[in-house]
């Protein structure tokens, strides 16, 4: 008969049993003595006092070189956008890029809207592609069009080693990077798409007018004809000559 | 001047545009020397930052020489060398009293969950950023330090961002002696997180990525143990038949809104645009750490919703901790660790671009061709 208690004895350590089970009071990792020999500066800033962020919050207000209770403020060139969240308008702010076009009515319309909506994000996000066919059609009135290819930098990948870069490395990424330029893509041919709808509409709201008047023109000259026969019809009744009986065959 | 400037998702392009002027007394005009391309640039480069405009100028990690200054600044003048924290911040304000730099609430009308950035969309203040000849400096006498005589330029740059933001994450960590720390992501933010893990006393530091040459990075850079989620068919299984089905005590997020893993996660996040960030790292980083555990998020996420497992984090009893880093406060620790050659921040650049074939340098980056992991912008 086989004892029972055999698996049982010798602590858990001496019986195999993982950390997580029983009350270790180390991890299983090599000896820090080994650790230090192996890695330059080990153990430098085991000292709290040695890492600067702790505590995260440590009230000196002395520490920066500010002197100003509160900074001047920034002139306002235009209304600056600014979160509801705000009590007043931040002394200091970034000026490029204003709002403009109907990227900026976006914009200008989330920035009533807290930071804690959803909505404020996703507007926003919207803003941002609107803003790119705005400024694809504005850079090419200027005279220097877009060119995505150039870009994307695309063309690095012939002289950064694009191929050789992924093949047969197992990159979890290669997966979904094909995507990449359909997203770059996409919105050319939505604009591509967009811009040959506008022409076709113009074209038949242009050629409607035309086709009408040709149509009514062709109806006219058919009206005429009609009438005309109707009028030989008439003197031919009237005439009673043969002469205009058609021939038989 | 010649300058990036963004013309919608995956677009970019170098135009003529005007020098900037000051605008507020404590401004500085500065010509910029070097500029980096951050990971949380391709975000807004893909386009999920609400209010990106057409028109900006990205680059929030940057360093230059004072060309101007405004009538108010008394700590630089015209031809200091300045490296500049990624924060725009007054030094004044309830948060800043409170060294929470990153969380100014005077330099940003746009919203308030969120405090000034240079080039990083209107949502953070709509500054333009330092890919470009030359950038406005607000807050000249608050945020800019000059570069001190040994440092080394592309050192400097990363002081900006990169660096302080891992070291701030492995902070947010809490790390104690002997702690296991795993941290998602092994790009520059990443690579500075898990070797500062180490310098707070970490007794194991894993690394997880899908990109190899990133991951051999961690192994020599940091020290890391390393394992590719994508060899994996549930990294986070692995993760707990690793660490004794405990999980790790901390775990650090490096990656944040673009984090690969889940193809649903990263479509319809990434790529629709229908998540603040795909919060695949995030997730795994909750689900990978002990009950009990510390979770430190210093990948950056869009303000959209994100569709995080927060139940598991609550049932869990994780501390889940995150900011953005609060840059100057980490400099004179930093500053010393990179004199004594605890760090050499510049071991990780890969790439110098010059700003004509910005474009170029983007998509390197973005689609990660030619072992990119840190690419560096040279205006000039």
């Amino acid at each position: 008969m086989s004892d029972l208690t055999e698996g049982l004895r010798g602590t858990p350590e001496e019986r195999g049993l993982p950390r997580a089970y029983w009350a270790a009071t180390t991890r299983a990792a090599p000896s820090l003595d080994e650790v230090r020999a192996r890695v330059p500066g080990w153990g430098g800033d085991l000292d709290y006092a040695d890492r600067p962020a702790v505590p995260m919050e440590d009230f000196d207000p002395g520490a920066t070189n500010a002197h100003w209770d509160f900074p001047e403020q920034q002139p306002e060139k235009w209304p600056r956008e600014m979160s509801p969240e705000h009590g007043i308008l931040p002394p200091v702010f970034g000026t490029g890029q204003p709002p403009r076009g109907i990227s900026g009515v976006i914009r200008r319309y989330a920035y009533t809207l807290s930071e804690a909506r959803a909505s404020h994000w996703l507007l926003l996000l919207a803003a941002d592609r609107v803003d790119v066919l705005e400024s694809s059609v504005e850079s090419a009135l200027k005279g220097r069009p877009d060119n995505p290819l150039a870009e994307s930098g695309v063309f690095a990948e012939f002289t950064r080693h694009g191929i050789r870069s992924r093949a047969g490395k197992n990159r979890a990424d290669v997966k979904h990077q094909w995507m990449d330029p359909l997203i770059v893509a996409v919105p050319w041919v939505i604009g591509g798409f967009a811009a040959f709808a506008a022409g076709r509409a113009l074209s038949r709201a242009l050629g409607a007018s035309d086709e009408g008047e040709f149509r009514r023109a062709v109806r006219a000259r058919r009206e005429s004809a009609r009438r005309s026969q109707s009028d030989l019809d008439a003197d031919y009744a009237r005439s009673g000559d043969d002469d205009w009986a058609a021939p038989a065959y | 001047m010649r300058a990036m400037v963004y013309r919608g998702p995956y677009r970019i392009r170098v135009e003529e545009k005007d020098i900037p002027p000051i605008e507020h007394p404590n401004d500085a005009i500065v010509r910029v020397t070097r500029a980096a391309i951050c990971g949380s640039d391709l975000h807004i480069y893909h386009g999920m930052m609400p209010d990106t405009r057409v028109g900006q100028t990205f680059g929030h990690e940057f360093i230059g020489v004072v060309e101007e200054v405004g009538p108010s600044v008394q700590t630089l003048k015209r031809g200091d060398r300045i490296m500049v924290p990624f924060n725009i911040f007054c030094g004044s304000c309830f948060f800043c009293s409170r060294k929470l730099y990153a969380n100014c609430h005077n330099v940003n009308p746009n919203a308030t969950a969120v405090g000034g950035i240079y080039g990083y969309s209107h949502t953070t203040g709509g500054y333009d950023g330092g890919q470009a000849e030359f950038v406005r400096v607000p807050f000249a006498d608050v945020g800019p330090s000059i570069i001190p005589e040994w440092m080394d330029e592309d050192d400097a740059v990363l002081l900006t961002d990169a660096l302080p933001t891992g070291y701030f994450g492995a902070q947010l960590g809490d790390i104690q002696a002997g702690d296991v720390v795993v941290v998602f992501g092994a790009g520059p933010v990443g690579l500075f997180a898990a070797r500062s893990a180490w310098l707070m006393g970490a007794g194991r530091v894993i690394v997880i990525d899908h990109l190899e040459y990133r991951l051999e990075k961690a192994r020599e850079f940091a020290f890391a143990e390393t394992y590719n989620f994508a060899e994996y068919d549930d990294i986070v299984l692995h993760m707990k038949k690793i660490t004794d089905w405990l999980g790790a005590d901390v775990a650090i997020d490096a990656v944040g809104a673009e984090a690969d893993g889940s193809f649903m996660q990263m479509v319809t996040a990434s790529k629709l645009k229908l998540q603040g960030g795909s919060p695949v790292a995030l997730n795994w980083c909750i689900d990978s750490v002990r009950k009990g555990g510390t979770v430190a998020v210093v990948g950056a996420y869009g303000p959209l919703f994100s569709a995080v497992k927060f139940g598991d984090a609550m049932n869990k009893g994780l501390t889940i901790r995150a900011n953005q880093t609060s840059v100057k406060r980490h400099w004179p620790r930093l500053f010393e660790h990179v004199r004594n050659g605890i760090f050499k921040p510049s071991d990780i650049i890969t790439h110098w671009v010059p700003l004509e074939h910005i474009a170029e340098g983007y998509h390197m980056f973005s689609a990660k061709l030619d072992n990119c992991i840190k690419p560096i912008v040279v205006p000039n």
